[in-house]
């Protein structure tokens, strides 16, 4: 069931009207989040279900087993062996079986044996790591074990982020499920301006850059350098549209429930270089993955050396959470090559503030390092887009080579003009939660509403057929 | 929460208002349909094609048949409405289109059949919803796009704006093709030869025809023309046009059981007949305006007779 899907909009009001039907009462929202959740993730497939409920009770039960009986190492590497297990075997296990297959073929014994076809259940990195997260939590005594059953599945099947994100820590979400939620107009009429702006990026941006990207990665090697620039710059587009539109919808939608969840872009686009560009991208994920990877494994603690080390590892698990391909693995290593330079000589925490501090305009130095943050991350996207190496390889092959000069036969004007609408009223409200947050200050009424009308037509007119979201496949 | 519900609902109004005042004229008075090179689908839908005779395929169809010619030797009005990358279920919603549109109704509809994949799946085919997408001011369309899922039914019904297309909301002049160049009869005929074509080169053995990896919707397709002839009292023939390569095995006996006793067949005779040489066609698949006009030519003795056997 897709956020822009006509099942989904009869579902969302459904959901809502039986949450608030008695008012402030914790038990019964709780028991309708995760009814309403189940069947939200059921719709996709109802096998998916015993998934999920297999990976909340592991949890669960692991937690209050550490609070009660002691033995707290064995307990946390059980549940956690049981959550990347599941995780392993769903989604990298074609991955390891192809990678020592080919291992024992490149050094003369070809092992041969069935391929196993299996499906990869929506949504799983995410409430995987959501789940240990908890667990983690609870074992380093961060969080108390939560002892309602129906609270915890609802932390962990909350359906607005239950399957893109962002990736919610227990210390965060778990206290707003003990506790009653109060309805809050204001909250709500927000939150629903930020699902119109997600709406806008996801329908309006990644959509309408998505064919022709697809159609030039799809054969790279009878496009022109200038080609594959061009769909560079169009994924790009596409997947910040997509996913950070994806995440606006899923926060703009738990206001609607009384639920806060953190933010997840932090408009990357206006980064100064890539240190900052991924303290923008992803938050929730670099959150975790700086605080239940990097940090235990020393962090910086044992020299510049040794913090290099772990960022690299991040970096590459960082690419493997997204996907079992080589190309994520690469993409990763790329982005490690592109940040330990800024590591290694300090320069990695220089730009903590907003790019354009009480200017309306960034500087010039401001914006060159922009276009070059944004270029680095477009090039890299190349290796993230492409079906196989071979494929990433041909298109940086036609990306280095004269061809890089001739222009593309097409130009998709209406994805880049949205895209350009984008990125100036991102600019405008780079302090705000969201776009639309800060035209509900500044716009008289009439003018914002009708701007809100025209997205909502605009969103309506140009969906065609269901899209999913990109990063539904991680 | 009331304050909620409130915005809600003025906000919701507001955009139904809109859409009403903005949206509706826009699907109205848009220049999208003025602006195709290839208008004939507008045509069939405002009446204003004259035929007695229609021709409907893919590119084999709309390359093959020189409707002006057939129109010529019958002394009835002739009309192509193939569409080069069309499949069976695009000419059926075309026929239907037809048969409901125009007036007088045609009397005899030519379905070409493309060897093998008629019925089979195909990439190369595929039903032409781009050629809908300018179309949307028209009910027919609207209908095709939901029924194909290109739209909500619930929310085209709710709000205009759903019903359109990029094509209607931003459109552009559309470059022509040469080779998509549409005589006044509605065929698109190739000159010369195709310079990638080398017809000396070995043409591929063509494989048996396999009844099972038959698509059950191009088998629904082929019912639906069949249903639409006899509910319009036109009569349907099947062409079977030449290719230079041979006719896969099997394939014409699968068409002739599908079609049965009352569907005469047409079928080109490409080994012994007069349709072998290489400089009648563009490629393998197509003929060029030589191989088309004696084609057609040979084809309108056929035609006659059913003609004969209408009236």
């Amino acid at each position: 069931m897709l956020f822009t899907s006509l099942d989904f909009a009869v579902f969302l009001p459904i959901a809502f009207a039986l949450y608030w039907l008695r008012g402030a009462d914790r038990r019964w929202q709780n028991g309708v989040v995760v009814a309403a959740s189940y069947v939200f993730y059921g719709w996709w497939d109802p096998r998916f279900l015993v998934l999920m409920l297999i990976s909340s009770l592991t949890d669960y039960l692991a937690a209050r087993a550490m609070q009660r009986y002691g033995r707290r190492d064995a307990i946390l590497y059980t549940a956690l062996g049981i959550n990347l297990g599941m995780l392993g075997f769903f989604k990298y296990f074609g991955f390891f079986v192809d990678a020592f297959r080919a291992g024992f073929t490149w050094m003369g014994h070809p092992v041969g044996g069935p391929a196993m076809d299996i499906i990869l259940p929506v949504g799983i990195s995410f409430y995987t790591f959501q789940t240990m997260s908890y667990t983690i939590d609870v074992y380093r005594r961060r969080l108390e074990a939560e002892p309602n059953l129906i609270a915890f599945l609802a932390y962990v099947s909350f359906f607005p982020q239950l399957v893109a994100g962002p990736i919610e820590r227990g210390t965060r979400l778990l206290p707003q499920f003990r506790g009653a939620r109060v309805f809050s107009s204001t909250q709500a009429i927000d939150g629903l301006r930020q699902m119109l702006w997600g709406g806008f990026k996801k329908v309006l941006v990644a959509d309408q850059c998505a064919p022709m990207a697809d159609a030039i990665f799809a054969d790279p090697g009878s496009q022109s350098g200038g080609s594959i620039a061009l769909g560079a710059l169009l994924f790009t587009l596409q997947i910040y549209g997509d996913f950070s539109g994806y995440s606006d919808m899923a926060i703009g939608m738990a206001r609607l429930f009384g639920i806060g969840l953190m933010s997840n872009f932090a408009y990357p686009f206006f980064s100064r270089d890539i240190a900052e560009f991924w303290r923008r991208w992803h938050m929730s994920l670099t959150t975790w993955l700086r605080d239940y990877l990097y940090i235990p494994l020393g962090g910086s603690r044992g020299g510049r050396w040794m913090a290099a080390r772990n960022t690299t590892l991040v970096f590459v698990v960082s690419g493997l959470w997204h996907g079992a391909n080589w190309t994520f693995v690469l993409w990763g290593l790329m982005h490690a090559l592109f940040f330990l330079p800024l590591l290694l000589t300090g320069r990695h925490r220089q730009h903590l503030d907003t790019a354009g501090a009480g200017r309306r305009l960034p500087t010039w130095s401001e914006g060159w390092r922009m276009l070059g943050t944004f270029a680095c991350f477009a090039g890299s996207m190349i290796l993230f887009r492409s079906n196989t190496l071979e494929d990433a390889g041909t298109a940086y092959a036609m990306l280095l080579s004269p061809t890089l000069l001739t222009p593309p036969a097409d130009l998709p004007g209406v994805a880049l003009g949205f895209a350009a609408v984008m990125l100036a009223l991102e600019w405008r409200a780079r302090r705000q939660r969201h776009a639309l947050e800060g035209l509900a200050t500044r716009w008289p009424r009439v003018l914002r509403w009708c701007l809100y009308a025209a997205i909502a037509l605009g969103i309506v007119g140009l969906a065609q057929e269901e899209q999913p979201f990109i990063y539904f496949q991680f | 929460m009331c304050r909620f519900l409130r915005q809600l609902l003025l906000f919701a109004a507001l955009v139904w208002a809109a859409d009403k005042a903005v949206m509706l004229p826009v699907r109205t008075w848009s220049k999208a349909p003025e602006l195709e090179t290839d208008r004939r689908l507008e045509w069939v839908l405002t009446n204003r094609i004259r035929a007695n005779v229609l021709v409907l395929g893919s590119s084999r169809g709309a390359r093959d048949v020189y409707a002006g010619i057939l129109s010529d030797s019958l002394g009835v009005p002739v009309y192509n409405l193939s569409y080069p990358g069309s499949d069976i279920a695009f000419h059926a919603f075309v026929l239907e289109q037809a048969l409901t549109h125009l007036k007088p109704t045609p009397r005899l509809a030519l379905l070409v059949l493309d060897d093998p994949t008629a019925l089979l799946p195909d990439t190369n085919t595929s039903f032409r919803t781009d050629r809908l997408y300018p179309l949307v001011r028209y009910a027919p369309v609207r209908r095709a796009l939901e029924e194909r899922g290109e739209k909500s039914r619930w929310l085209s019904q709710l709000l205009v704006a759903h019903q359109l297309t990029r094509a209607v909301l931003m459109p552009r002049p559309k470059i022509l093709n040469p080779l998509d160049t549409i005589q006044p009869c509605g065929s698109m005929i190739l000159q010369g030869v195709n310079p990638a074509w080398s017809p000396g080169a070995a043409v591929e053995a063509a494989t048996s025809y396999d009844t099972a990896a038959e698509r059950l919707e191009k088998q629904r397709a082929w019912a639906t023309i069949d249903e639409a002839c006899s509910r319009h009292g036109t009569k349907l023939a099947l062409l079977l046009p030449p290719n230079f390569g041979p006719p896969t095995p099997g394939f014409a006996d699968r068409m002739y059981a599908m079609a049965g006793p009352d569907t005469p067949i047409l079928q080109a005779d490409t080994v012994r007949g007069a349709l072998q040489a290489p400089a009648l066609y563009y490629d393998n698949g197509h003929l060029n305006a030589a191989g088309a006009v004696l084609y057609t030519r040979l084809l309108a003795d056929q035609v006659r007779k059913i003609i004969e056997k209408i009236q």
